[in-house]
This record gives C-alpha cells, structure tokens and sequence, in this order.
C-alpha cells in the first residue's frame, strides 16, 4: 500500500485540535472584554457588552467544551435558557434599578 | 412441591422472601426511616411556629435589650417550642441511621464511608442539640440576669448551628460518594440522588458566613446564611427518606452484592 | 468454517461511524452530574443578581470598590482557567484516540492552570486584606469575598476532580464506566470555568 506522505504543517495540525477555535474565540473575547473594564469612555454601554460578551463565552464553554452541541435538546434548552434569563435579569436590573 | 412455611430440622428452608418480609430488620429500618419525615413535622412546629428561630425573631443588630425584651415577652412559647425542636434535632441521627443500613450493603468487613456517616451524624446532632440548650439557657432568666448575658447566650445558639456545618457537610458528600463509587451492578440509591447529595452538602457550608457578618444575606437573618443550608437540608432529608423508604418497602433489606460489575 | 458472523457493509459503516459521544441526545458525563451542575448555576445565578441588585442601590460606592480591585489578576485568571478548560477538553479527547501519554499530560496542565488560578487569588486577596479598604466599601467586599470564595472551594473540589481524572488516565484500558467519569469529571471543570467567567464581568468589568 503506497503511503502518501502528508506533510502538514503545525499551524494546521494546531487548528485541527479539538477545541481549538473556540479557545481562539474565547481568549480573544476575554481580552476585549478586559479592555471595556478600562471603560474608555463608553458609560454604560462598556459593562453592558462585558455582559454579554460573558454570557455569551459562556454559551460557547457549554456548546464545545461541555459538548452540549451533541446533548439532548432539553438539556440544551434549560442551559441556554439559563444564559439568556440571568444576563437579561442582570442588563435589566443594571439599566434600571436605582 | 410447594414450599413450606415451617422451619426447625427435618423442613424445607424458610422462604426467604417471607423471611425478609417480617424480619425485625425490615420493621426497624422503617422505624428509622420514617423518623426524617417525623424530625421535620416536629421541628417546624417547635422551631418555626413556636421558638421561632427560623425565620430568626431575632437579628444580629438588636440591642441586648430587644433581645431579652422578646424572651421575656414570650416566654412559654419559647420553651416549648424548644423542648420540641430538641427532639426533632435528636431525630436526626435516628433518620440517619436508614441511610447508614442502606449504603452499608455496599460495603465489605470494614466499611469506611458508613462509619464516617455515622460518626459525622453523631457530631452534628451533638452539636445542634447542644445550641438548642444555649437557647434555653437564655430563655432561662431572661430579665433577671443583665441582656447582655441573654444575648450571649442567643448569640451561641445562631453561631453554633450555623457555623459548624462541616460536620454535616463531610456527612452528606459521604453518603453521595458511596452512592457514586459503588461499582457493582446493586444500586441501593439512584446515581443522580449521589450527585445531589454531595450538592446539598456543599450548599450547607454558605452557613459558615454567620461568624462573619451581621446583617444582608449573610447574616443569620439572611437568605443565604440560614435559609440555603436549611431548605437543602430538609429536602435532602425528605429526599433520602422516600428513597430508602421505598427500598425498605420493596424488600432490600439485606441484599449485599460487593464484587464490582464485570 | 468461520464462526464470525459475515462481515456485511452497514456492519463495517457502524463499526466505523460515529463514536457514542458524537451522537445527537448523548448526555455528556451522565444525567446525574447535570442536577449538580444545573443546580450549582441556579444558585450562583441567584447570587449574581442579589449582587447586582445590591450594587444598583449603592452604584457610585460600588463603583469606586471595584476600581480597587486588581483587573491584572483578574484578566489573567480568566486566560488561565479558559486554558485549562481547554486542556481538558484536549485530554478526554486524546484518552478517546487512545493517546494515553497526550491525555495525561494535558490533564496535569490543567490541574497547573488551576493551581495558578489558586496563588493568584491568594496574593489578590492577601493585597486587598493587607491594604484594606474604607469602611463605606464593605458592602461591596462582603460580596466580593464571598462569592469568590464559594468559587475558590469549588475549584479546589475541581483540582481533587481533575486529579481523579488524571488518575483514570493511567488504567490499561478504559471502560465506558471511565469515559463516563472523565466526561462528568471535565463537565464539572468546565462549570467552574463558566462561573468565573460572569463573576470577572461583575465584580471586575462593571462600571458606571
């Protein structure tokens, strides 16, 4: 049997590790959020998108790291449910309780 | 052949089904059970209807003076409703016990996790019948003795029920462990009521905060000082107790089966 | 004459398709893990609105706590445990393939990651508990300490988790009893991970 030589290069093997891009994803995110907490001027529009920039890594930590992507669709439900109950609670009270 | 009911030498063997079903063991499992629901009935009525320490009548920010002013003024209630709550409270090592039996199947000569169940369940009814007499102590003479002293004393009974949790903590992860680490094809409990178990009993340990904090949701007057570890308990309680009720119920009294599934 | 039932073609299909945790409706780990975990994010999600609720009421006060707080440990806490998350996912998928050095490795890296998030709480709560903070801020640090500190002993829990994990990645040869705990085992990590994550955006990068 004739063995083609597949020589791929790392940066490619790297991208093919399980996980990889939503690592990518999820630093990335995680470094603009850092950077809202500086403020820069943008009030409340800054913690609001910290906000949901969080819960939506979380969503991500939850689809590929605790691979709900293959979880029985309740399951899917109520953790996702979840993400988007308690952000909203959280932007309401923020935005409107004083 | 039918199977004959008789024993004594010369008789077929005693059906071990019958057997099973009026041993002594089977009643005084269930007697035990049954003391988780009892230990609930009688401490609301003891400790929240009439003591009522739960929801606190007392906060950590009352003056001394409040706090002997409400002993004083309700006196009689107080000390019956402790009396009451003590034995509920010494119903909980009772009720533990099934649970004990139960997971005790699972384990061979030297059962490690039934005894550190037992022996955590004993610290902890020590512990909570022990405040309970601190509360008694202040109910004791009130308006006699300086409210300072009162306070004191009512002071010990928050901080010791709540602030030791751990015993109570190490009691429940070491029933949920012997639930989860049991590898024989015997399920004495359903697997997710491990997970709970161990759940429950970190939930307790939000109660450590009453040494810390006097007022807000970490105060003995706060949601998640007194009223978490109290509402996981008492549905773990009542959890537990369904569940081993319905294993006595069902016959598994005895069955042991130690060789790990192939 | 052969004993082995003939080899058909949707035999060798099946044999080479999807493994059971790519299936659809496969729960990860087990259910019972989902009742710890679902109930620990009601509780947590109950606490992160008490906060803000709170923190609505005494907004300035809060605000001023907070940029007392060190976003440099906190930023850094964050990459370190979404690393070793990713880690963990590396090495249950390694121990799937059968890469039993790979797995393990990855599984000590996370416990590292873990471990690093330890000592930086460590020197950012002796910082903040040397230097103290005025009296106004208490209420703000209350929550702080507590709520950090519920994450704090949760991820030590999560450390013992992985170490049993990494422990299941020496055996000879894994069951579907093993893959069930690592996956459950990951699930709980992967927790720890998520709730750090909303507890950076609340306490760190919420503002005015």
């Amino acid at each position: 049997m004739a063995t083609s030589s597949t020589k791929t290069s790392a940066a490619t093997r790297v991208v093919h590790f399980p996980g990889f891009l939503p690592w990518l994803l999820l630093m990335a995110l995680t470094l603009l959020s850092w950077w809202l907490g500086y403020g820069h001027g943008l009030g409340k529009l800054a913690t609001i998108s910290a906000l949901i920039l969080a819960f939506f890594k979380v969503s991500v930590v939850g689809a590929y790291y605790m691979e709900l992507r293959f979880a029985p669709l309740a399951l899917k439900l109520i953790f996702n449910g979840w993400v988007v109950f308690v952000c909203a609670v959280l932007i309401g009270i923020y935005l409107v309780v004083h | 052949m039918n199977a004959v009911k008789a024993s004594g030498p010369g008789h077929a063997p005693p059906d071990p089904d019958y057997a099973e079903e009026t041993s002594m063991n089977r009643i005084s499992q269930l007697i035990v059970a049954w003391s988780g629901p009892a230990m609930i009935v009688t401490f609301i009525i003891g400790g929240c209807i009439l003591a009522r320490y739960l929801p606190p009548q007392w906060s950590p920010h009352d003056s001394a003076q409040r706090v002997a002013q409400i002993y004083m003024d309700h006196l009689t209630r107080i000390r019956v409703g402790l009396v009451l709550t003590v034995i509920a409270y010494s119903l909980m090592a009772v009720w533990g016990v099934s649970n004990a039996v139960q997971t005790r199947r699972l384990e061979g000569k030297f059962p490690a996790l039934t005894y550190l169940q037992l022996v955590t369940m004993a610290a902890g009814t020590a512990q909570i019948v022990v405040n309970t007499g601190m509360w008694a102590t202040a109910a004791f003479r009130p308006g006699q003795v300086s409210p300072e002293i009162t306070q004191l004393a009512n002071d010990m009974g928050f901080i010791i029920l709540l602030g030791t949790w751990p015993p109570f903590t190490v009691w429940a992860i070491a029933l949920g462990l012997q639930i989860l680490l049991n590898k024989s094809s015997l399920e004495v409990y359903p697997r997710w009521s491990g997970y709970f178990s161990i759940w429950s009993g970190l939930l307790f340990a939000p109660g450590g905060t009453v040494w810390f904090f006097k007022s807000g949701p970490f105060g003995w007057t706060g949601v998640v000082c007194m009223y978490v570890p109290f509402i996981f308990f008492g549905s773990w309680i009542l959890l537990f107790s369904v569940l081993t009720i319905r294993n006595i119920r069902a016959g598994e009294v005895h069955r042991q089966e130690l060789a790990p599934e192939a | 004459m052969s004993t082995a039932p003939p080899r058909s073609a949707s035999n060798e299909r099946v044999a080479l398709s999807t493994p059971a945790w790519r299936t659809q409706g496969h729960v990860p780990g087990e259910v019972g893990i989902w009742v710890f975990i679902l109930g620990d994010m009601v509780v947590f999600g109950w606490l992160f609105i008490v906060f803000m609720h709170q923190r609505s009421q005494h907004a300035e006060v809060f605000d001023q706590a907070r940029r007392s707080l060190n976003l440099t440990l906190g930023g850094l806490n964050t990459l370190l445990l979404l690393t070793g998350s990713w880690f963990v996912v590396l090495g249950v998928h390694a121990l799937r393939r059968g890469h039993q050095p790979a797995g393990k490795w990855l599984i000590a890296g996370a416990i590292a990651c873990g471990l690093g998030f330890v000592i930086n709480k460590v020197f950012e709560y002796h910082e903040k508990i040397v230097v103290g903070h005025p009296r106004a801020q208490a209420d703000f640090f209350m929550y702080y300490f507590v709520l950090t500190g519920i994450h704090l002993f949760h991820l030590m829990l999560g450390l013992i988790v992985l170490t049993l994990m990494w422990r299941v990645a020496h055996k000879a040869t894994l069951r579907p009893r093993n893959f069930r705990t690592l996956e459950a085992g990951a699930c709980f990590w992967h927790l720890i991970d998520l709730l750090w994550l909303i507890l950076f955006a609340l306490f760190y990068l919420t503002s005015n």
